[in-house]
C-alpha cells in the first residue's frame, strides 16, 4: 500500500484529504507544519507528498527546499489556493512535481497523487 | 444551503471546529492589528486564518463564505505587502466582514434562515483594494502557427550536432483546467530535464508571464524516444491529448539515463508528530462521571475496611486489605486530579472574546481604553467557565460606560488621555481570582449612599452607618444601577446584582473597592470546578444534608434557650447581630424524630448575596468532597436543593441550594409574612 504525506495547518484540509485517500487505499500520514513534515517524511518515508503552500513559520516553499535536501528523488505535489500561480510555477521550479488548485475536487487529489506515484 | 458532493456531517463538524477557531482567532487579531500595525506575525497569521477560511469553506460548498473570505484576504494581502496602511476604517470593515462571516456561519446551521447578502461587506472590503484583473481568467488565444526563429533553429542544429532527435509535441489541455499557464509551465519545465526546449506557443517567457492557452506546442530535442516523452508528460495533470511527431531526421543518440539515486536515510528523530488529541466534550463529562462514581465507591470501600480493621485488629488477611484499599484509593485521588486537569480551560477562550467588546463600546462612547490580558492562561473547569462570560462582560461594559472618563475629562483631571483596563486571573488555593482594574472616575461612595437611601435599599440610618468600602459594594444590591442616566450601553436596569448573583450561583464571591477620581477594581473569587464540591455533613430530623463549604461562614453550639422569637420568627443573637433562624426539617417539611436531643443544639452560619442565615441542626458530621449529581432528571428543578450526593457508605445526600434558601426567606420577611419560616413548600427528603 503506497503512503501519502498530507502536509497542511487547516485541519479540515488535511482530514477531508485524508479522509479521501484513505477510501481510495492509500494509507496516509499527516502533517501540520513543515517541521513536521520533514520529519515525519524522515521516519514514514511516505511514496509522494501533498503539500500546502500557506503554513506558519515555514511555508511550503520552504519545505519543498528542506525536503528535496533530505531526499532529492521526493515526489511532492503542491496544494494551493487561488491566485498562488507565481509560489506554484516557483515550486515547480525548485522540483516539485505537480499542483493541485483548491478547492479540488476529489478525482484531481487521486489524480495527482496516482501520476506521482506512478 | 447545498454542500458539495462527498461532504459528510462529521466532516461539517470538522469543518465547523476549525471555522470557529479561525472565526475567534481573527476576532482577537483584527483588534490587536489596530495597535500593532507593524507586527508581521501577526499579520501573518490573519492572513493565514483567512485563507484557511476561504479554502475550507469553498471545499465544503460555502461559497459565500468564501468570497467574503477571500475578499478578506485580499485587504489583507495588501496591508502585507504595505501597499495599505492600517486606519481605523479599515480595521472596522474587517470586522464588519467578520460579523458577516459569522452570521453566514450560523446560517449553515439554521436551515430556515434566510440567505445573508455579502455585496455590502464585498464592496466595502475591496474598496481598499485597487481593481486587478485575475491573470488566470485571461481568455485563451489560440496560436496561428509555431514559427521558430533564428535562435531557436541555431538551437536545433547544435542538438542536432550532439546527435539529439527533435520532437513536435501538441498538447490539448483539460477544458476544466485551472491554470492553463501554470500546467504549460509544469509540462515545459518537465520536458527541460530530458530535452532542450527548441521552442514553445505559447512562449516558455508569455507562459511566465501568464498567458494561457489550452493548446500547447513545443518543440524539443532530445537523445530519448517518443516512449521516455510520454513517460514525463504522463506525469503531469489535466492533460486531455498528447501528439508526439518527428519534427526533423536526425541519427538517434546512445541513452544516457540518469540514475535517480535514493538517498539515504537520515537518522531517525523521535519527535511525536502531535501532541494534542481533540476530544467530544460530552466523553470528557461520562469520563468525568465515571471517576465520580470510583470515587464513591473508593470512598465506600475505605469505610469498608475502617470497620474490619476495627472489627478484626491484627487479621493479616484484613491488614493486607487496607494496605491495598489505601493504595487503590491514592491512585483514584489522583486519577480523579488527572480528569479534572482534562476538563481545565485556559480562561482566555473567554477573556479572548472581550477585546473587541471593550474597542466597539470605546468608540460608540468616544473614549480612548486600552484593554490589558494577564493570566490568560490560568485554567479553571468548564463547568465554570460557561457562566463567568456574562458576568464579566457586564462588569466590562461598566467600566467602559461609567469607569472611564472622556479624553478631555481625563486630560482636565490629570490623567493620560487613554484609559486603561486590566483584566487578569490568577490561581489562589483551589479558587481562581480574577480582577477587572480600572483608572476611571471610581465609585464615590457618597453618592452611593444617597442613591441606597433614595431607592429604599435600606434604611437611611443603616445606609448612613456603613462605612465607605461598604456603601459602595451596595453596587451589587439588586435593583442599583449606577448610571447617571439610561445609556445604549448599560443601564438598561439590569445592575450589578446580576452578576453578583450569577457568581454566588457558582459558589464564588464578588467585591469591588475604589478610589473616588483614581480607579475600580472588582475581584471575582471562584471554585475551580463545579464537579466536585467539599461540603459539610449534618444531620437533623434524622436526615443527612450536605452544606456546600463556600457558603458557611461559620458552625458552632446553640442552646435551645439562645433561641429568641421576634414577630413570630425565631432569631438568635450572633456576633451582636440578629441572626435569622432556619430549621431545614420544617422548611422541607420532614418528620421530627422521637427522642431526638433538643437542647443541644448546631447552627451553621450560611451567607449568599451578603445576608447571613442561621440553619438549625441537630448534629455536625464531618467534612467531605462530594461528587455532585444533578437532581433534574428525577423530580425537576428543586427549591432549596442543589442535587445529591453519594456517601461513602453508599447514603444519599442532598445538597442544600443556600442561595435559594436565604432568597425565600428575604422574600418572606419583605412579603410581612409572619407565620412561622416555611420556606419551600414541595417535600423533598430521603427516609431510611
Amino acid at each position: 500500500m503506497a503512503t501519502v504525506m498530507i502536509v497542511d495547518d487547516a485541519m479540515f484540509m488535511r482530514k477531508k484529504c485524508a479522509q479521501v485517500l484513505s477510501q481510495n487505499g492509500y494509507a496516509v500520514v499527516e502533517a501540520s507544519s513543515g517541521a513536521e513534515a520533514l520529519t515525519a517524511y524522515q521516519q514514514e518515508k511516505p511514496d509522494c507528498v501533498l503539500l500546502d503552500i500557506t503554513m506558519p513559520d515555514m511555508d511550503g516553499i520552504e519545505a519543498l527546499k528542506e525536503l528535496l535536501k533530505v531526499d532529492p528523488g521526493a515526489k511532492v505535489s503542491m496544494c494551493s489556493a487561488m491566485g498562488q500561480q507565481g509560489m506554484v510555477i516557483e515550486a515547480l521550479k525548485l522540483g516539485a512535481k505537480d499542483f493541485v488548485v483548491k478547492p479540488f475536487d476529489v478525482t484531481r487529489v487521486i489524480g495527482a497523487v496516482k501520476k506521482m506515484i506512478g | 444551503m447545498d454542500l458539495a458532493a462527498g461532504i459528510t456531517p462529521e466532516d461539517l463538524d470538522l469543518f465547523f471546529q476549525e471555522a470557529d477557531e479561525q472565526l475567534q482567532l481573527l476576532d482577537e487579531d483584527i483588534i490587536r492589528l489596530e495597535k500593532e500595525a507593524n507586527n508581521p506575525e501577526l499579520m501573518q497569521e490573519i492572513f493565514r486564518a483567512a485563507h484557511t477560511l476561504k479554502g475550507s469553506s469553498a471545499m465544503v460548498g460555502y461559497q459565500r463564505l468564501s468570497d467574503l473570505a477571500h475578499a478578506m484576504e485580499n485587504v489583507l494581502d495588501h496591508v502585507r505587502k504595505n501597499a495599505l496602511a492600517v486606519s481605523p476604517s479599515v480595521i472596522d470593515a474587517l470586522l464588519h466582514g467578520l460579523d458577516i462571516m459569522r452570521s453566514l456561519r450560523q446560517e449553515m446551521v439554521s436551515p430556515d434562515a434566510k440567505p445573508m447578502d455579502i455585496a455590502d461587506a464585498v464592496a466595502e472590503l475591496s474598496a481598499f483594494v485597487k481593481s486587478k484583473s485575475e491573470p488566470s481568467k485571461q481568455s485563451v488565444e489560440q496560436p496561428s502557427a509555431l514559427i521558430l526563429d533564428a535562435e531557436a533553429k541555431a538551437k536545433l542544429e547544435n542538438a542536432g550536432k550532439e546527435g539529439k532527435q527533435a520532437y513536435f509535441i501538441k498538447i490539448t489541455l483539460d477544458k476544466q483546467c485551472t491554470w492553463a499557464a501554470v500546467r504549460s509551465f509544469q509540462i515545459i519545465n518537465g520536458l527541460s530535464s530530458i530535452a532542450d526546449i527548441i521552442a514553445s506557443l505559447p512562449s516558455p517567457q508569455e507562459i511566465e508571464e501568464g498567458k494561457s492557452s489550452n493548446l500547447l506546442e513545443i518543440v524539443i530535442a532530445c537523445s530519448l524516444g517518443e516512449e521516455d516523452i510520454r513517460k514525463i508528460l504522463a506525469e503531469v495533470s489535466e492533460v486531455e491529448n498528447i501528439e508526439i511527431s518527428v519534427f526533423k531526421s536526425e541519427k538517434p543518440a546512445e541513452l544516457a539515463k540518469a540514475a535517480v539515486s535514493d538517498s539515504p536515510a537520515p537518522g531517525r528523530e523521535d519527535n511525536k508528530l502531535s501532541h494534542t488529541v481533540r476530544i467530544d466534550v460530552n466523553r470528557l463529562d461520562t469520563l468525568m462521571e465515571q471517576v465520580g462514581e470510583l470515587v464513591i465507591n473508593r470512598n465506600q470501600i475505605s469505610q469498608l475496611g475502617k470497620m474490619l480493621a476495627e472489627k478484626y485488629h491484627d487479621d493479616e488477611i484484613i491488614i493486607t486489605f487496607t494496605d491495598s484499599v489505601s493504595q487503590i484509593a491514592k491512585i483514584v485521588s489522583t486519577l480523579q486530579q488527572d480528569v479534572m486537569s482534562i476538563r481545565l480551560l485556559p480562561v482566555e477562550i473567554v477573556f479572548n472574546t472581550l477585546p473587541r467588546l471593550v474597542r466597539d463600546i470605546a468608540r460608540k462612547e468616544n473614549k480612548k481604553v486600552e484593554f490589558i490580558i494577564e493570566g490568560q492562561e490560568t485554567e479553571v473547569d468548564r463547568s465554570v467557565i460557561e457562566h463567568i462570560k456574562d458576568p464579566l462582560i457586564h462588569m466590562l461594559r461598566n467600566s467602559v460606560d461609567h469607569g472611564i472618563e472622556t479624553p478631555e475629562e481625563r486630560v482636565s483631571s490629570g490623567k493620560p488621555e487613554t484609559g486603561t483596563i486590566r483584566l487578569s486571573a490568577v490561581h489562589e488555593q483551589d479558587n481562581i481570582v480574577i480582577t477587572l482594574e480600572d483608572d476611571g472616575k471610581g465609585i464615590d461612595p457618597e453618592a452611593i449612599r444617597k442613591a441606597a437611601i433614595k431607592k429604599n435599599i435600606d434604611s437611611a440610618e443603616t445606609i448612613s452607618k456603613l462605612t465607605d468600602s461598604e456603601a459602595v459594594n451596595l453596587v451589587f444590591g439588586s435593583g442599583f444601577s449606577m448610571a447617571k442616566e439610561v445609556t445604549e450601553v448599560s443601564g438598561r436596569g439590569v445592575g450589578l446584582d446580576v452578576v453578583k448573583t450569577n457568581i454566588e450561583v457558582l459558589g464564588g464571591a464578588v467585591s469591588v473597592e475604589s478610589v473616588p477620581g483614581k480607579g475600580t477594581k472588582f475581584t471575582l473569587t471562584l471554585p475551580l470546578t463545579l464537579a466536585i464540591i467539599p461540603a459539610l455533613l449534618i444531620k437533623t430530623g434524622g436526615t443527612i444534608c450536605a452544606v456546600p463549604l463556600s457558603c458557611i461562614v461559620e458552625a458552632d453550639k446553640l442552646e435551645a434557650k439562645d433561641i429568641q422569637t421576634v414577630r413570630g420568627r425565631e432569631v438568635s443573637l450572633f456576633r451582636d447581630n440578629v441572626l435569622p433562624l432556619l430549621r431545614l426539617d420544617e422548611v422541607f417539611g420532614w418528620k421530627a424524630v422521637e427522642n431526638r436531643n433538643t437542647e443541644n443544639l448546631h447552627v451553621v452560619v450560611v451567607r449568599f448575596s451578603g445576608t447571613q442565615v442561621g440553619l438549625v441542626v441537630d448534629e455536625l458530621l464531618e467534612q467531605q468532597e462530594l461528587v455532585v449529581k444533578s437532581l433534574d432528571h428525577f423530580v425537576g428543578a428543586s427549591n432549596g436543593i442543589t442535587g445529591a450526593s453519594i456517601l461513602g457508605d453508599g447514603r444519599v445526600v442532598l445538597i442544600l441550594d443556600v442561595a435559594s434558601l436565604i432568597r425565600s426567606t428575604i422574600s418572606e420577611r419583605q412579603n410581612g409574612n409572619n407565620k412561622k419560616t416555611k420556606v419551600v413548600s414541595s417535600k423533598i427528603g430521603i427516609k431510611y
